[in-house]
């Protein structure tokens, strides 16, 4: 069985001597919308998302995932697009194609609720990778 | 992140959609994205 590491080499995880893995107790983790929606949860204090139950914090669930599961999607499948298909190479032109207009329909999405933030609060998810590294490195 | 990553024309991209562009202004302007940043380049 190959490994995550393997199966997705850019995807994010909690070196096991950082901070953040010290501090939560989540050694091997991987997907960068699981870890960082994580370490908002083990330090609430630490003001890097609404409270959890809140409206706020189910509109920062919910673009979180969007984040995760169809701009970065797209985001993959323009840089990776002979993966995509059974024909490799012969198909990428096209499957990039298509993904760099999925990923600008997907940003048009994210623009019509920016205001100037995706949370009125002024803390938006794309702030917490910031933060968030911080913690993961430190 | 969010838009960094798009392998179209940056600049047309700005121009369709402002908002964006302003909202990456202000995160690039924060001390923790200039911080991130900068660790991630050393790294």
């Amino acid at each position: 069985m190959r490994t995550a590491a393997e199966l997705e080499p850019c995807a994010a995880s909690i070196p096991p001597e950082s901070a953040g893995a010290r501090a939560t107790g989540w050694h091997a983790g991987f997907e960068s919308a699981a870890i960082l929606i994580h370490l908002t949860n083990a330090h609430p204090t630490a003001d890097l998302a609404p409270v959890a139950g809140s409206t706020a914090h189910a509109r920062f669930l919910q673009w979180m995932l969007f984040l995760s599961s169809n701009v970065y999607e797209a985001a993959l499948r323009s840089y990776y697009s002979e993966r995509y298909s059974t024909v490799g190479a012969a198909a990428a032109d096209q499957i990039k194609a298509q993904a760099v207009e999925d990923y600008a329909r997907q940003l048009e999405l994210i623009h019509v609720a920016l205001s100037p933030y995706v949370l009125a609060r002024g803390c938006p998810p794309q702030t917490i990778p910031a933060h968030a590294r911080r913690l993961v490195s430190g | 992140m969010l838009a960094g990553w798009y392998p179209g024309d940056a600049t047309a991209l700005s121009s369709r959609l402002p908002k964006l562009a302003q909202h990456a202004e202000l995160l690039r302007r924060r001390p923790a994205t200039r911080k991130a940043e900068q660790d991630h380049a050393d790294s």
